[in-house]
Parts: structure tokens; C-alpha cells; sequence
């Protein structure tokens, strides 16, 4: 079986995008509904060249298609490149998962305490059902995602400050602009890597790319209305100095004075979409990775994986660290420019050839 | 002793004899013991000898009286006038007006018709039995149901006897495509198990694939359908049912004519579906009998209650020990004093209320009828009042588990509540131990169990997940019949 587009739709939907509010903000600050909404076409932009990309590999693995076109040794290099950094991104989401249940749920309990019961249900879901069980549960926890993700910003029409905007552009200027959307992409397109390299193989339609196209038209676009709201909110100097800007912008709402703190309920909802995010980065790394080494039970190396990832979890710095750590040495200038623009755009100039040729 | 059961079971393979003095002691070493079973030598005009084998109680013996009567008067006349005419012939045509009438030449099949309800006739120099289908046991009549109650539809529901169920459903589908195939199943009991669906409705690949199933059924009995629900389901560790069960012939024939199969079960008036997905809990046999738009507002009714019978417990223990700050301060405070004298962490309170409750249940109905009151004002004054006045139980906790209750029974099948029951205690413990995190981790639990679960091969979440918009609409809503406009309008 393959995933449907309705699957897929909902799982790239799913993967997180919250930390990519903290470069718009760094700097934008007022602005930086500007470089979300010029992160948002780069998305698009990019988003069309991974998908064609990927959709190059229809019958074969990831390893299978960079070998082919690639050759043998550059090939298993850039496959490998690929599923590194989705061992990185599994790790990294995880941790800043339990910073979330650290800051606003737990905080007195232990972060490997807090781990192991998630990274079993991922394990689980992933030897059970695979990727068809992880597009099932996106499904039911996509649409929910959707609507606390949406509704509160209509919710906190009633506290918004529209001044705030202002002055708009000035304070900012264009290289500012780029700055804060170079980083934003980089979060922004991160996650949804996985799902976007491994749709080839496990996806059969051809109406795929609009969901792909779809799917992070819409994440773009939480992220341009979350930005905006924060500003409107908390302000946009608060706003460049929390971790979370946009989880606590939402406390502020207040249904009929009977329903306080949203904030920590949409954290539950949250959990399930971390939960879609972690689990498909945890299938991409453990089937790309039994595809590469040539094992044929990919179900065994989950365990491998998730014992990797949570060490690699509980040994990192403490909160909010890793993830400014990791998209300045990691996520931008490595992963950006190469696994998200460079092989792909080579994926498809190869095959161009090799066609030419034949 | 032993010699005698060797004898039993190897006379079981044998050929019947010519003998009927021989068939006559082999049959009653087979029966030895078995006060029920009648073995009998009939005179005759003839002088030729007649052994009537049959099971008191199973048999209408008062018009086996009658008709044995009226065939030796007539026979004596008839034997008298014509010397040609044997008397084995005579008996034969005449009881086939009597009922369903079959040959059984081994001992077994004389064995097996005997002891369902036949009168087994041997004539002496013959070895060939003549097997007379003369049920006459005692029967349930057609009452009402009394597991799924509804306010409108019909209320006729199945009984104990499987030709009666079989045709409650035939008089609503009188068609030639509505197909009963027979099968027996059961080593001892040797049950009679009927396999239905429709013809061209129900997708082959099911109606195989159960057949299969039914026809690997090993078992030495079965007492009632459930024992074939637990060999022929794929997941026996779900605590989720896979196949629906119900005593409502209505119920049974909307479900073959939307593709589904049945098992009816001799001796049991639970008749199996299958297959089901979660939905069909949360679906009542009256949706369709009343105006759509009632029944779309029951419908949310009911999907609010099944959550709060899953998650409220396990939500009271995750905002009141770990999350005070979500509840407006004056609910937390009204909470936090009921609470102050209670020696119980919350969540040890509501894992102890709720045991009790399901304690009460359980004793109701386990309770003779006329002790029934006891279990309610045990329930209400002793545990509802008595132990919070006490202060050994907060009040609220009273409140919790009494809604939660009444919760689980708005879902229309019983057989859905009972997962419900068992996951909210699992809730409850993970909600004890990481609050609203852990009812997450709880919750995701469950999906994943409930996307990968199957039931004869369709997704237990259809048409959720996988989607499907236009059985959708079913699962939310109820399609409305609307009528049908003729050409010309």
C-alpha cells in the first residue's frame, strides 16, 4: 500500500514549524510578518524543486536513485548526507519537544523520563504500521493540528495591538529582510524533508506535488498569521526574546472567562503533531538507512535509531540551545544549500541528461 | 468399563446391520447412561419388527403418538389386501408427509440425527435407518430486545433457535440472493452455524474469507456465537470488538444489504456482523427510523459522551494535580476545598471510585431482582454520601465518576463501552503519573492501536483514516432519504 495524497498532505502539514518564528523576529521584529511572507514564496519555490526531485525515485529508494544517477561513491555519499540529517532532525525535534513539555507541562521532571514513553509510541507506531500507520494517525491528528494552529488567531482578535506593526519596512531594510528569511526557510523546510525524499517510493499519484505544494503553502502561512499575531500580542521587542513567541501570545486567550491558558491544551495537540513529526523523521532515517546499508529488516534498525537518537537527546545542552546550535552550524549552512537546493536541482539535471543520452 | 466405550466408539464407525436385534444392543451400548434417549421395538401386523430410536424433548411425541397410530391402522388394512407390499415401503411413503425425511446407512449418522430432533425408524432386515425430522423442543417466543432498546422500529428480536432467526431476516429480504450457507461446527456440540449475506452485495473476497474461517473453526463446543467471535476475529488482544453483535433482526438485514456478512449460531440469539470499524458503535438501530436531523444532534450527543467516558477521569486527575492553572480559579477553588480533608492523592480517589463503580455494576447485575434496590442505596448513600460526608472521598470525585458513567452508556452497542471502561483506568494511571502529557501519550496510544487494527480487512478507522468523504458524511451525519423526483418535474 502507499500513502494517499490526503496522507501526505497532513503529515508535511504536521511537522513543526514554531522555531521559525525566532529568526523572522531576531530580524524583523516589527517586520517580520514581511520575511515570513518572502520565506513563504522561497518555500513554494523550493518546495517544487524537492518534490520533482523525489518524484524522480517512483520505484526505487533514495540510496537507488542518487546511486544511479550519481554513481556508486558520490551517490551513497549524498544518500548518506540525507539520512544524517534526518538522524540530526529526529534528535533535534525530540529535544525541542521536551524543552516544550519542560517549559509548560513538566518542569520537574526529568527529560529521559519525559522521552522514553514518547520515543516508544514512535517506535511503535513505526514497527507496527510503518509509514501507512503514520499516515493513517496524521489523518486524525492533521485536522486537529489544523485548527489549533488557526483558530487562536481569530480568538485574539479582541487583545490585538495593531500599532505595533508600525513603522513598517523602515527599521527593517532588505538585507535585514534576507537575513531573517534565509534561517526561517531553513526551519521552515527542515522537517518536511523527510516526507518530501521518501513520497517518491511510498506515494502513487499524480497529484502528489499539489499536495506537497499545499501542505506547506499552509505551513507558510501559520507562519505568516502566527508572526503578525505575536507582534499584534505581546509586541515585537517581547516577541524577539521568548522561545516560544507564539504559545505565549495564545495564554492571552480567554473564552467567556470559564477557559484560560489555551496555551497548555494546545500543547496536548501539539504532542501529536511532534509525535507525526519525530515518527516519519524516525522511518526516513531507519528505512533510508537499511536501504543504504542494504539490510533487509528496516523494523530492527527503528530500535537502533530511537536508543542513537534519545542519547543523543539527554547528552545535548539544556533548553532552547539546540536549536539556535543547530540551524546556525548545521541547518544553514550545510543542509540548506546542499540536501534542500543543490542535490536536488543536480538529481534533476542528471536524470535530464541520462534521458538526453539515451 | 473400558471395554464398553471401546465397543461404543468403534459401533460409531460401523455400517448399520440387517440385524435388528444387532443394531438394537449396539445402539444401546452407544447410549448407555442416557436416560433421554428412547430405544424401542414396535409390534406389527406383520409380525416384522420396527426400532424407533429418538431423544425425549426433542421430539413432538404427541404427534409422533399420533402419526405412528394412524400408520399401523392403515397398514394393517393395506398389508392384509396386498401380500406384496413390504412394510418398510409403506412406512417410508407415508412419513414423508410428516416432515423432512433422510436415508442414514452408518451408525453415526443415525447417532447424529437422533440427537437433532429426529426420529430414527429401522426396519428389520433392512440396514438402512430412516431418519424423520420431528423437532418439538420447547422455544423461546419473539420478544422484544433488551440489549439495544430503541423508540421507533420494529421490535421483534432473535431467539435460541436458529431456523426462527433464520427466517426473521428471509420474511425482511425475500430474495433469491439472500444466501444461508450451513456449516457444523463444534466437535461435541456439533452446532449448527448458518453463514448470510447477499449475493452480489457482499464483496466475495469477505464471503471466502469467512467461509474459510468458519470451516477452521476446531473447537469441542460452542455454547453461544461468541465462542466463534473469539476464534475467527484477527486481533484477539484488542480490548476493541471486531465483529458487532446483536439480537435485532432489523440491524441484521440493513447490515447485509450494505455488503456485510452474518453468523447465526444455533442455541444463541447473538447474531455476528462483520465487518465493523469503530463507527458502528456509536451508531443506534433507530438512526434511520427517525428525522434526520434529530438523529445528527443524538449523534453529536453521543460522540461528546464517548470522549468524556474515555478521558474526563484521566482530565480531572491531569488539571487538578498537575494543571490547576487551565480551570477558572473559582471551579480550582470550589475543587481545592473539597479536596483539603481527603487523604488520597486525586488519583488514587478517582482509580478507587471508579472501581467501585464498575463494582456496583457488576453486582446489579449479578443481583437477584428482588435485592436490585440494595445495590442502588449501597451506591447512592454509602459510597455517594456517606464517605464524603466522612471525608475519606472528595465530592467532586463523586461527580466525576457518576458522569462518567452515565457517559459510557450513551453509547448504543455494549460491546463498544467495554474498551472504553478498560482505557479509561490506563488513562487515568498515565493522566496520575504525567498529567496532560500523559493523557496525550495515552490518547496517541490508543490511535495507533486503532489505525492499525483490522476487521476482515477493513481499516477499523474507516472512512476517517483512510478517508472517504462520502461515507463520511454517515459517520457524522445521517444521509437524508430525500425523495426522488419522476422525469417530468
Amino acid at each position: 500500500m502507499k500513502l494517499s495524497n490526503n496522507q501526505l498532505f497532513w503529515m508535511i502539514f504536521c511537522f513543526q514549524v514554531h522555531y521559525a518564528l525566532n529568526p523572522a523576529f531576531q530580524y524583523g521584529h516589527q517586520d517580520a510578518w514581511i520575511i515570513s511572507l518572502v520565506m513563504g514564496i522561497a518555500v513554494m519555490l523550493l518546495t517544487f524543486i524537492i518534490v520533482k526531485a523525489s518524484l524522480l525515485s517512483r520505484d526505487e529508494s533514495l540510496p537507488a536513485l542518487c546511486r544511479r544517477l550519481f554513481g556508486k561513491w558520490l551517490g551513497s555519499g549524498a544518500a548518506f548526507f540525507y539520512i544524517a540529517s534526518w538522524f540530526l532532525l529526529t534528535a533535534v525535534t525530540l529535544r525541542e519537544w521536551a524543552d516544550y513539555v519542560f517549559l509548560k507541562l513538566l518542569p520537574n521532571t526529568p527529560v529521559f523520563m519525559v522521552l522514553i514513553p514518547f520515543l516508544l509510541l514512535v517506535v511503535y507506531v513505526n514497527v507496527k504500521g510503518g509509514i501507512m500507520a503514520i499516515g493513517y494517525c496524521s489523518q486524525v491528528i492533521g485536522p486537529l493540528y489544523f485548527l489549533i494552529s488557526f483558530v487562536p488567531f481569530f480568538l485574539m482578535f479582541g487583545v490585538m495591538e495593531w500599532s505595533n506593526l508600525l513603522p513598517i519596512y523602515t527599521d527593517t531594510g532588505g538585507e535585514n529582510v534576507l537575513r531573517g528569511a534565509i534561517p526561517a526557510l531553513a526551519d521552515v523546510m527542515g522537517g518536511s524533508m523527510v516526507p518530501f525524499i521518501i513520497m517518491g517510493k511510498h506515494t502513487d499519484s499524480k497529484k502528489t506535488m499539489k499536495s506537497a505544494l499545499w501542505a506547506m503553502g499552509l505551513s507558510a502561512l501559520w507562519v505568516i498569521l502566527s508572526t503578525i499575531g505575536s507582534v499584534l500580542v505581546v509586541g515585537p521587542h517581547q516577541a524577539s526574546e521568548l522561545i516560544i513567541p507564539w504559545v505565549d501570545s495564545i495564554r492571552t486567550i480567554s473564552i467567556l472567562d470559564f477557559i484560560q491558558n489555551v496555551d497548555a491544551f494546545a500543547i496536548c495537540i501539539y504532542a501529536f503533531a511532534h509525535f507525526i513529526s519525530v515518527s516519519a523523521s524516525m522511518f526516513g532515517t531507519s528505512y533510508g538507512l537499511a536501504e543504504w546499508v542494504g539490510a533487509k529488516n528496516w523494523k530492527r534498525i527503528v530500535w537502533y535509531v530511537a536508543i542513537s537518537v534519545f542519547l543523543c537527546v539527554i547528552l545535548t545542552s539544556n533548553l532552547g540551545h539546540i536549536t539556535n546550535d543547530y540551524r546556525q552550524s548545521i541547518l544553514v549552512p550545510w543542509i540548506l544549500p546542499l540536501n534542500m537546493l543543490m542535490i536536488p536541482i543536480l538529481l534533476l539535471l542528471m536524470d535530464r541528461v541520462k534521458r538526453w543520452h539515451a | 468399563m473400558f471395554s464398553v466405550v471401546e465397543e461404543a466408539a468403534q459401533g460409531e464407525k460401523q455400517e448399520l446391520s440387517s440385524n435388528m436385534r444387532e443394531n438394537e444392543r449396539l445402539l444401546k451400548v452407544i447410549f448407555k447412561n442416557c436416560s433421554d434417549v428412547v430405544i424401542r421395538v414396535l409390534p406389527n401386523p406383520r409380525e416384522e419388527e420396527i426400532l424407533i430410536v429418538y431423544v425425549d424433548g426433542l421430539v413432538d411425541t404427541k404427534q409422533l403418538e399420533q402419526t405412528m397410530n394412524q400408520l399401523l391402522m392403515s397398514a394393517e388394512n393395506t398389508l392384509a389386501s396386498n401380500k406384496e407390499v413390504s412394510l418398510g415401503n409403506l412406512i417410508r411413503n407415508h412419513l414423508v408427509l410428516f416432515g423432512q425425511t433422510k436415508n442414514a446407512n452408518k451408525v453415526e449418522d443415525l447417532i447424529n440425527g437422533v440427537l437433532k430432533a429426529n426420529i430414527a425408524i429401522i426396519m428389520s432386515g433392512e440396514g438402512t435407518a430412516l431418519l424423520v425430522d420431528a423437532s418439538g423442543f420447547e422455544k423461546r417466543s419473539i420478544e422484544e430486545s433488551k440489549t439495544e432498546n430503541v423508540i421507533s422500529g420494529p421490535r421483534d428480536s432473535f431467539t435460541e433457535t436458529l431456523r426462527t432467526n433464520t427466517s426473521l431476516l428471509r420474511r425482511r429480504i425475500p430474495s433469491s440472493q439472500l444466501k444461508m450457507e450451513s456449516f457444523t461446527v463444534g466437535k461435541l456440540t456439533q452446532t449448527d452455524v448458518v453463514l448470510v449475506y447477499i449475493e452480489g452485495v457482499a464483496p466475495d473476497a469477505l464471503v471466502e474469507n469467512v467461509r474459510q474461517r468458519l470451516q477452521g473453526v476446531q473447537l469441542k463446543g460452542i455454547l453461544d456465537s461468541s465462542y466463534i467471535e473469539e476464534y475467527i476475529q484477527d486481533s484477539p488482544w484488542s480490548p476493541f470488538p471486531q465483529i458487532q453483535k446483536t439480537d435485532r433482526p432489523d440491524t441484521t438485514a440493513a447490515s447485509l444489504m450494505e455488503g456485510r456478512v452474518a453468523i447465526i449460531a444455533n442455541c444463541t440469539p447473538c447474531v455476528l456482523i462483520l465487518p465493523i470499524t469503530f463507527w458502528t458503535g456509536m451508531q443506534s438501530a433507530d438512526d434511520h427510523y427517525e428525522r434526520f436531523d434529530f438523529v445528527v444532534a443524538r449523534k453529536a450527543v453521543r460522540y461528546i459522551m464517548m470522549m468524556v467516558s474515555l478521558i474526563f477521569p484521566a482530565l480531572y486527575v491531569a488539571l487538578t494535580a498537575y494543571n490547576p492553572e487551565l480551570l477558572p480559579g473559582s471551579l480550582y477553588q470550589s475543587i481545592a476545598t473539597a479536596r483539603e480533608k481527603s487523604p488520597f492523592p486525586t488519583v488514587i480517589e478517582v482509580v478507587i471510585m471508579d472501581f467501585i463503580f464498575e463494582g456496583l455494576q457488576e453486582a446489579g447485575i449479578r443481583m437477584p431482582s428482588q435485592l436490585g434496590p440494595i445495590v442502588s442505596i449501597v451506591g447512592a448513600l454509602v459510597v455517594g454520601e456517606a464517605a464524603v460526608k466522612a471525608n475519606i472521598i472528595s465530592a467532586p470525585i463523586v461527580i466525576v465518576v457518576a458522569l462518567t458513567g452515565i457517559a459510557a452508556y450513551g453509547i448504543p452497542r455494549y460491546g463498544f463501552s467495554i474498551p472504553l471502561r478498560l482505557l479509561r483506568f490506563f488513562l487515568v494511571v498515565l493522566a496520575g503519573i504525567y498529567g496532560l502529557y500523559g493523557l496525550s501519550l495515552g490518547l496517541i496510544a490508543i490511535l495507533i492501536h486503532l489505525v492499525t487494527l483490522e476487521s476482515f480487512g477493513v481499516r477499523y478507522l474507516m472512512p476517517v483514516a483512510p478517508l472517504n468523504f462520502k461515507r463520511l458524511r454517515d459517520v457524522a451525519l445521517r444521509t437524508v432519504r430525500w425523495p426522488r423526483r419522476s422525469p417530468s418535474e
